[in-house]
């Protein structure tokens, strides 16, 4: 009787424990748990994902940020670990910044995605 | 020969083959054969698997383990990698690695803020499974740590004997260590290696749980494996196994027994070998620690001591924490149930591990050349972790005595 009393305890704290690792579970990731990068959007801020796209697209090696994106800790290191293999360059031509930031007269928008615009600095 | 092994020797192997896979796969990534390595520990690794799940069989706590596992594994794969350490450093590493085909990608110190320094057994199987998979994304990768759970877990399981042990052990882990089992941190994995290590030196050097079915030279292999890796999770590790070795030769001195100086040669000397090749090197590749460099340890460490407001901050961050209750629960066990000696010294040697542990923290803390607040608010929970969860096993190694649910002849 004692011995089943305490299974059952330690049963009701094993699964109240358990319930701490539902919190965040999203079983639609389950589902693309192993197709080629999925995770992005739900595990990152959508700018990181649409400089990422824009240096796809571009197929660059090196690039360099601006503004919001170079002094947000969190939005600078998720952009360098998120577009390796491409790297953070101060010297990099291609330079990366949030719409209305403002930069040298020498660059010139090429393009954008959301928020998130690619300039070419001369 | 294998078959023929009593069931809990059979399990120890496994375990320690687990671990000694785990090693191998980082030093396969240094050959370059990554396609031919990555098949060989893919192989490995199911391999064992199957033999842990035909020891299942008869065999509730290791079915338990493995459920357990099967569970943190479908939770793993089915949440987005949010995390902060997890990204910016582990994850960060393991693409490293798997882009650049290279074990040592990190070395190069590019984005210095992922801390470079850091070991790669753990980011080295996450891109071994990249590898395998053909593609990296950002959920998967994580998921390759709950591997590392399950060796030490066998081995908790193993010696704590009966499965309402277990279940008492991994519902206390769960409540202490929670989600960082899954979500890329290492933190959780760090102090799961610190106590399965902790029980297998006991039982190596100690005597403890003598009625075990398990020999001498099993025991140490176990915890050889085992100290490997937990040397090569993270930095913290290589200061456990130096605590340990110090409360191992401490505990035996006190308790005036002998010190089988070759086994201890044995299972320290491959853990020691590792870690000073990584830091040999790092220290060529120019790399230092963020806590070390600079040189400005010393200045804010004597600046620091002196402090009221500091000390008081970093004694409020340690050891104001609720699972510290595990610490009086298990010093009130020991006095209130000290039925074998043999147990009581076992306890010991954890709890003197715990307190060092701890006050090594303190001190690193006090020499941080991170502002202090912002360093303990992200970090003191964590690091406290193995302290945490070495006075709960400390607890349960005395509960379990107490219980009489053994019968050792000890």
């Amino acid at each position: 009787m004692k011995r089943n009393i305490i299974y059952i305890l330690g049963i009701m704290f094993f699964i109240f424990s358990s319930l701490k690792f539902t919190q965040a579970f999203n079983p639609i990731l389950l589902m693309q748990a192993f197709k080629e990068n999925a995770g992005a959007t739900e595990s990152l801020p959508a700018e990181v994902v649409h400089l990422n796209s824009l240096i796809a697209k571009n197929g660059l090696r090196e690039f360099n940020l601006a503004g919001v994106l170079n002094e947000n800790p969190l939005l600078h290191q998720r952009a360098v670990e998120y577009t390796y293999p491409a790297r953070l360059d101060a010297n990099a031509k291609n330079v990366f910044a949030l719409a209305g930031t403002a930069l040298k007269n020498n660059c010139r928008l090429i393009n954008h995605q959301e928020n998130v615009e690619h300039h070419v600095c001369e | 020969m294998f078959a023929n092994k009593p069931r809990e020797e059979q399990t120890l192997w496994l375990a320690a083959a687990l671990c000694l896979t785990f090693i191998a796969n980082q030093y396969l990534w240094l050959l370059n054969f990554t396609y031919i390595s990555s098949a060989a520990i893919g192989l490995s690794i199911l391999t064992a698997l199957f033999l842990v799940i035909r020891s299942a069989r008869g065999n509730p706590q290791v079915a338990f383990v493995l459920l357990v596992c099967c569970f943190l594994a479908i939770t793993a794969l089915g949440t987005a990698t949010t995390a902060w350490d997890a990204r910016s450093i582990w994850l960060f590493h393991a693409k490293r690695i798997y882009m650049d085909d290279n074990l040592l990608a990190q070395l190069d110190n590019y984005a210095a803020f992922s801390h470079n320094d850091y070991p790669v057994i753990l980011p080295a199987l996450s891109a071994t499974l990249a590898r395998i998979a053909g593609h990296w994304n950002e959920i998967f990768p994580k998921a390759g740590n709950v591997f590392f759970i399950l060796p030490p877990l066998l081995v908790i399981a193993v010696t704590l004997g009966p499965l309402r042990l277990t279940l008492l052990f991994v519902t206390g882990l769960f409540l202490v260590v929670g989600g960082l089992l899954t979500n890329g941190f290492m933190d959780g994995i760090l102090s799961l290696y610190i106590v399965a290590t902790m029980m297998l030196l006991s039982m190596v050097f100690l005597g403890w749980q003598a009625n075990l079915k398990v020999s001498k030279s099993t025991l140490s292999v176990a915890a050889m494996a085992h100290l490997a890796v937990l040397t090569g999770i993270k930095n913290e590790g290589t200061m456990a196994a130096v605590i340990m070795l110090f409360c191992l030769l401490l505990t035996l001195a006190i308790d005036k027994k002998r010190i089988d100086i070759s086994r201890l040669l044995l299972v320290f000397t491959p853990a020691f070998i590792m870690t000073g090749l990584w830091l040999l090197l790092c220290h060529l590749h120019g790399i230092g620690n963020d806590i070390a460099a600079g040189g400005s340890f010393m200045g804010t460490f004597t600046a620091r001591i002196t402090d009221v407001k500091s000390v008081g901050l970093i004694s409020i961050a340690l050891y104001y924490q609720k699972w510290l209750l595990f610490l009086p629960l298990a010093i009130w066990s020991i006095h209130a149930y000290q039925k074998k000696q043999k147990t009581v010294d076992a306890a010991s040697f954890l709890l003197r591990f715990g307190l060092l542990y701890s006050f090594s923290l303190f001190l690193i803390y006090l020499g941080s050349p991170h502002d202090l607040e912002w360093h303990l608010a992200t970090s003191a929970g964590r690091t406290m972790l193995p302290v945490t969860l070495t006075f709960m096993t400390c607890f349960l190694m005395l509960f379990a005595e107490n219980t009489a649910i053994r019968t050792p002849a000890d």
